[in-house]
């Protein structure tokens, strides 16, 4: 039984992590690669500007941000059904997670919401400048 | 503080996990990259077939590794070649870190190893 709830949590932490700066630079790295994708990039680097303000200020859920800002920008930049459906299933699950490790949901609603709108903001703040 | 570098190390080591993995082979199919697929997805088949039989062996730096391997093979960027590595070493030093045994580690290490060899050579008969 113990091993069951440890072997949950380990993969209820595996999840979370996918909002986590070391995956959020992997795919800053990877879209850095993509070449002729200025706007794209600078879609991520001003949403995570924005993020960090809001976690000094309002100490939302780091991951949960993360995550969000993620799970939006490549969805809108695949622009592909099956890939917004599953990557928002994942996010879901991030949720799930969270509160399966007991995350406040003061916490987690932040998360969710100051990640929508850093998301927001770094979409429309490269377009302006893009 | 301990705390903070203990959940940085186990973020840097979930890039080993299997949700972490099932994304990256979820994104390619929709990037229609066929041999990465095909790749990726034996590869984990062979590294659960090798985990058999190889006891105790660390899953998450055996998946890193195959992860860090196909996908500098696909993208063919130095630059990405290097940051993938450098994580797969961060990821070993932050198994470490959280006390996980050498011998584990390098048991992980060589079965990845052994995946990808295998999974690579199965990949390109079939395609």
């Amino acid at each position: 039984m113990n091993n069951t709830k440890n072997w949950k949590k380990e993969v209820a932490r595996d999840i979370i992590a996918l909002g986590s700066i070391p995956f959020y630079t992997i795919i800053l790295i990877r879209v850095l690669a993509l070449p002729g994708e200025f706007g794209y990039l600078f879609q991520f680097i001003f949403a995570a500007a924005v993020f960090f303000l809001s976690l000094i200020l309002f100490k939302p859920h780091l991951h949960l941000g993360f995550g969000l800002i993620a799970a939006i920008l490549t969805s809108i930049h695949y622009n592909k059904v099956f890939y917004t459906v599953f990557v928002m299933l994942f996010y879901l699950g991030m949720i799930g997670s969270s509160v399966y490790l007991k995350v406040k949901s003061k916490q987690i609603i932040k998360g969710v919401v100051f990640g929508g709108i850093s998301a927001l903001m770094g979409y429309l703040l490269a377009l302006i400048i893009f | 503080m301990a705390n903070w570098k203990k959940e940085v190390a186990r973020d840097i080591i979930a890039l080993g996990g299997l949700p972490f993995y099932f994304l990256v082979v979820i994104r390619s199919v929709i990037g229609e990259d066929s041999s990465f697929v095909a790749q990726t997805a034996i590869g984990i088949l062979v590294l659960l077939i090798l985990s058999v039989f190889v006891k105790n062996s660390n899953q998450y730096i055996a998946r890193g590794i195959i992860l860090a391997t196909f996908s500098s093979m696909y993208y063919k960027s130095i630059a990405y070649t290097i940051f993938a590595y450098l994580l797969l070493f961060g990821m070993g030093f932050s198994l470490a870190y959280l006390k996980v045994r050498n011998k584990e580690i390098t048991k992980g290490a060589v079965i990845g190893g052994i995946s990808i060899v295998i999974s690579y050579l199965i990949a390109s008969l079939l395609l």
